[in-house]
């Protein structure tokens, strides 16, 4: 059975092209989730192997968003994976240090994204 | 005006300098005037030394006379002589050291020949003795009034010590009134110093926190582009990627999405990077306005126009209220202004609602106003909106074609014409936008026939 990985991005193009990626390339079956608060609620629902989280949402950033899985039993073991189109240093420092499994920098290659998740979760 | 620091710190140099300069210029003055007080002081000393001697000596040889008178002892007539001839260079030493002081000088030759006379009787004295015996010389000593002569001439001796002494007493005076004075003037300009020392590292902490402030907000503007020209590269860059990969063979509603995506999304940088350089040529005065008197009326109308189909896209009623009065204005970035507002405000208004442009005279200006009845702006929003990419809902305002950067360019413009862009809002009610513009001080607002003028633009105006 393929992978689950939930994708939380409030662009809407980037997530299609991001979803793209993953089913076509990576062969994951991919949840899809538009801020914060429907990815925690889909995350507590399905249970997905990953979560791939953009940073930057109205609302709930990825870093509340991440706070709150965190907090949550049923949630803390998934690992977190950030998209990120914030790549200075210090933002990447700052982002790290939050707990999340890795980064993917924005703009990212979606014929090699699945492999670069593959190696953050060593899959 | 702009105050940097070097020009702070150079100010607070100069003061300085010239503040150290006063402390020792008077530093300089007072040591010299301390250095003259005390030889004048040591010179005084000196003169009323010089009187006590010559008292001495007088006294001395009047004794030794007196010594002669009573024995007609050789040695005392010797004693004598030679006690009356140091007198001489006493008094020479005395006029010297009082060359200086012309009331001494004048004292000198009335107590000159006080003592000659005084020893001319003593010299008579001694020879009416050898002549006559001791009654015979008391007798002239009575008789010529010696102890008067005497007295005379301690009499003088005694007025040049208290004129010396009065100059001594002056002097002191004089110098404690310096001393007092440098002090005054040292602890003050200290004082100053101290102050403008205070006052320069105050304006230069202020300087920096200015510009820390400056480039705190820089690097965060610079990162906010970063992350805005990011979003919709990644869009392109993910897009362009999929298509060239093959992978869609030939699905062909897959390849037409794809395009549309880097579509879409080009045409985002764009205007992102239209406003970036609009908004940095408006805050860097790079853009001259061209204000003129122009007709408010004509220009809420204009924009209206230009609206007008966006308005119908969304089934929003546009209602432009146009007033008559003369505006000083730069009509194109007015227009600008006004379409960027009326284009917010139909993007976030429900197909159905009202969006209102009016206007009122608010003397000396006059004020423009952008009804809806959207969504409202929370309160924790009204200040950050004006801000860049700080729109209440980033992807949402994206999602409708804005950059984050309508605001703050409107902002701008109204600023540069001397106005103040603002907002009242309440949530699910709606929103009210509001500038003003300053009217043109020689044309007065007429009332307008708003019944007449008055243009509906809506999706059944048609």
């Amino acid at each position: 059975m393929s992978k689950r990985i939930l994708l939380i991005d409030d662009e809407d193009d980037i997530r299609e092209i991001a979803a793209t990626s993953l089913e076509m390339i990576g062969g994951w079956q991919v949840s899809l989730a538009r801020s914060g608060e429907e990815g925690v609620l889909k995350a507590q629902q399905e249970h997905p192997e990953a979560i791939l989280l953009d940073v930057m949402m109205p609302e709930q950033d990825g870093a509340s968003t991440l706070a709150l899985l965190q907090a949550q039993k049923s949630t803390a073991a998934i690992p977190v994976i950030f998209l990120t189109a914030k790549v200075q240093p210090a933002e990447q420092q700052r982002l790290q240090s939050l707990g999340a499994t890795g980064i993917v920098s924005k703009p990212f290659d979606p014929l090699v994204l699945p492999q670069m998740i593959r190696e953050i979760l060593r899959w | 005006m702009k105050r940097t620091i070097e020009k702070t710190v150079l100010t607070g140099f100069i003061v300085l300098l010239t503040l150290l300069g006063i402390v020792g210029v008077v530093s300089r003055r007072t040591v010299v005037a301390l250095v003259e007080g005390t030889r004048l002081v040591s010179h005084s000393h000196e003169v009323i030394h010089l009187l006590d001697r010559l008292s001495f000596q007088i006294a001395q040889s009047e004794d030794a006379a007196r010594g002669y008178v009573i024995t007609q002892d050789a040695s005392f007539q010797t004693s004598y002589r030679q006690l009356r001839d140091g007198i001489r260079p006493l008094l020479d030493a005395l006029r010297e050291e009082t060359a200086d002081n012309s009331r001494e000088q004048q004292n000198i030759p009335v107590l000159q020949s006080a003592i000659e006379q005084r020893f001319a009787l003593i010299d008579q004295g001694l020879a009416v003795r050898e002549a006559g015996g001791i009654d015979a010389s008391i007798r002239f000593g009575q008789e010529h009034h010696s102890a008067e002569l005497s007295q005379q001439v301690a009499g003088e001796i005694q007025q040049m010590k208290d004129l010396e002494n009065r100059l001594l007493s002056e002097r002191d005076l004089r110098e404690d009134q310096s001393a007092k004075r440098a002090y005054a003037v040292v602890i003050a300009a200290v004082f100053l110093a101290m102050i403008a020392v205070a006052f320069s590292v105050m304006l230069v902490f202020r300087d920096l926190t200015r510009r820390r402030e400056v480039e705190r907000m820089k690097a965060e503007f610079v990162s906010m582009v970063s992350h805005e020209l990011r979003t919709p590269l990644t869009s392109i860059r993910g897009s362009l990627g999929l298509l060239g990969s093959g992978l869609f063979g030939d699905n062909a509603a897959k390849w037409k999405q794809m395009l549309e995506i880097a579509i879409r999304n080009t045409d985002r940088l764009i205007r992102l990077l239209n406003d970036v350089l609009e908004i940095e040529k408006l805050k860097s005065g790079k853009i001259n306005l061209q204000r003129v008197s122009c007709d408010a009326g004509e220009l809420m109308q204009q924009a209206g126009d230009e609206m007008t189909a966006m308005a119908q896209g969304q089934g929003v009623h546009l209602r432009v209220m146009p007033v008559s009065a003369r505006i000083m204005a730069d009509p194109d970035r007015l227009l600008q202004c006004l379409t960027n507002l009326l284009s917010n405000a139909i993007k976030f208004s429900d197909s159905g609602s009202e969006v209102i442009l009016a206007a009122r005279s608010v003397v000396p200006d006059l004020r423009f106003e952008v009804r809806d009845d959207g969504r409202g702006i929370p309160r924790d929003k009204l200040q950050s909106i004006f801000e860049p990419f700080q729109q209440v809902d980033s992807s949402d305002s994206r999602r409708r074609g804005g950059t984050g950067l309508g605001l703050p360019i409107c902002r701008e413009i109204v600023r540069q014409h001397g106005g103040a862009l603002g907002v009242e809002s309440e949530l699910n009610k709606g929103s009210t936008f509001h500038f003003t513009i300053p009217l043109d001080g020689h044309s007065q607002m007429e009332k307008s026939d708003t019944g007449n003028r008055e243009r509906a633009y809506s999706m059944d105006s048609n």
